[in-house]
């Protein structure tokens, strides 16, 4: 991923980086892109909900 | 048993106090004096409510003596992660943004325990909001590992676990949303415990991340993490993920006896998911004999992968979190520091979607975890598969080798116990994991395994200037 490309998914949910901070958070970023990657081949079917927030799991 | 006040278990502790040989005032002086010796060395402490701590502690002095003992919390000093909220004291979660909150009501387990005759000795320090790795950009500097002041303690309840092992502390609260209980326990060699999901109340802690978050106690043993959780857990209407359950006697179940125990290996963690070193896995061994020695009956189990688990709790902590920080993030982003400020940011590349796909996901897994451990009473694997890394970049937090995460996905109950020492003296971990609300069978588990293997006489021997 490009610093620009970077900066313009930045940019466009309103947030800023530092000059510092460009390169740890592309290495971040390209983690969350691989994970996203790999949920949208998860095996999941219609009945599959999601784990709710505010639900305890026996309450 | 210690002969030095500020090493006492709070079982010992509240024996003493009990019967009348010691004085809660004497031990909350005893730590105080500790701190004023060690903590300019170890930073645990944001803040040290010496005045306060006095106070409770004649107070707690004068009940006792007066009949009105409380239970094993009275007039035991403990430290509070600086994500509770105190009333009328700042709750920084150790950040230059939160510098000046000061809350007006306790958390629900501050005033449990406040309730319970706890003294409050202070605030702990923390990763920044819980989350990111040791810091050196923020008002306070981070924690340092007592075993060795150049390792870190592991986080993100860093000062709560450096706090403990070093003896500033009876016992603490710490916060656990990717094993920042269990991770610093392990690195500091105490025990941490990680409750069920919804056993424990959040009301009035620091968010990271809602569906992951768990607030739980750290202490020198497992007893003492059983005698903290028998205050701490309780149905709490104020917190949504509270779960109405019958709350069991955690002492009463630390019997020892683990006679037909049924443990599950988990031994595709730590030999092929995520490879850990060769005295982590050594400890674990000896810990399998012990624990069959004791009457369990050990046997390898597959679960679904680390990575897995792992990424699912990643993508869904930083998506909360980035939620939780968005306003402040894009209002000042200049006062939070570079960790916590980058991993709250990636959270804002989770598309909608994928964040739901997590939750389905990990609604299937932890149903999957649930099934499998009908055949087993507890899981056992290393909680880190490495001892302390030194301070340095977030690569050396080492979560490579991290067994915590898979049970904040799942919200079972997670405890982390010392298994041994490696080569250079820094403690070693083992986590054990139970069924849902089963959260007295894994204290018991740890109990024993404390008692029988003998390491708990070990403390680390703090020195008083840091080494270069």
């Amino acid at each position: 991923m490009t610093t620009q490309s970077l900066q313009e998914r930045l940019d466009a949910v309103g947030q800023r980086l530092t000059e510092a901070d460009q390169k740890p958070f592309a290495e971040m970023v390209a983690d969350v892109d691989r994970i996203v990657t790999w949920l949208s081949g998860a095996d999941l079917s219609y009945a599959d909900e999601p784990a709710t927030c505010f639900a305890a799991p026996r309450s | 048993m210690s002969t030095d006040l500020h090493f006492l278990t709070i079982a010992e502790a509240a024996g003493r106090i009990r019967a009348g040989t010691l004085s809660p005032v004497a031990l909350t002086e005893a730590y105080l004096d500790r701190i004023a010796a060690l903590d300019g060395t170890l930073h645990a402490y944001i803040r040290v409510l010496a005045p306060e701590a006095l106070a409770e502690a004649r107070q707690a002095e004068a009940e006792i003596a007066a009949g009105g003992w409380k239970g094993p919390l009275h007039g035991i000093p403990l430290g509070i992660k600086d994500i509770y909220n105190t009333a009328g004291i700042a709750t920084t979660g150790h950040s230059a943004l939160f510098r000046d909150h000061v809350p007006a009501e306790d958390a629900t387990t501050v005033r449990l325990l406040r309730a319970a005759g706890a003294i409050v000795l202070g605030k702990l320090s923390t990763f920044e909001f819980a989350i990111g790795g040791p810091s050196f950009d923020l008002p306070w500097p981070p924690a340092r590992n007592p075993w060795n002041l150049d390792r870190q303690p592991g986080g993100s309840s860093s000062g709560s676990g450096t706090a403990v092992a070093a003896g500033l502390c009876a016992g603490a609260m710490g916060s656990d949303t990717g094993g920042s209980i269990r991770y610093p326990a392990a690195w500091c060699g105490i025990a941490g415990h990680k409750p069920t999901y919804g056993l424990v109340s959040r009301k009035g802690v620091l968010p990271l991340a809602y569906s992951l978050d768990h607030a739980g106690p750290m202490c020198w043993t497992s007893e003492d993490c059983a005698l903290m959780m028998q205050v701490l857990a309780a149905h709490d209407p104020a917190d949504p993920a509270s779960a109405d359950v019958p709350v069991p006697d955690f002492a009463a179940a630390l019997s020892g006896d683990l006679s037909g125990l049924r443990v599950g290996l988990v031994r595709h963690f730590y030999e092929k998911d995520a490879p850990s070193g060769a005295e982590t896995i050594a400890a674990l061994e000896q810990a399998v004999a012990l624990l069959s020695s004791l009457g369990a009956k050990v046997a390898d189990i597959t679960i679904a992968s680390r990575a897995a688990y792992t990424d699912l709790c990643m993508l869904i902590m930083e998506a909360e979190a980035f939620a939780i920080h968005e306003r402040h993030l894009t209002a000042t982003p200049e006062l939070y520091g570079a960790l916590a400020r980058r991993w709250i940011m990636s959270g804002a590349m989770v598309p909608a979607s994928a964040y739901i796909n997590a939750q389905r996901l990990r609604a299937k897994l932890t149903a999957e975890l649930v099934a499998r451990m009908q055949d087993v009473d507890v899981l056992l694997m290393p909680t880190w598969g490495e001892p302390a890394s030194e301070f340095g970049e977030a690569a050396s937090l080492r979560l490579d080798v991290a067994f915590t995460m898979p049970f904040n996905v799942t919200g079972s109950p997670a405890l982390s116990v010392c298994s041994g020492f490696s080569s250079d003296g820094l403690p070693l971990s083992m986590q054990i994991v139970g069924r849902h609300f089963e959260d007295a069978t894994v204290l018991k588990v740890g109990d024993a395994f404390e008692k029988a293997a003998g390491l708990r006489d070990h403390r680390p021997a703090v020195p008083l200037a840091r080494a270069a």
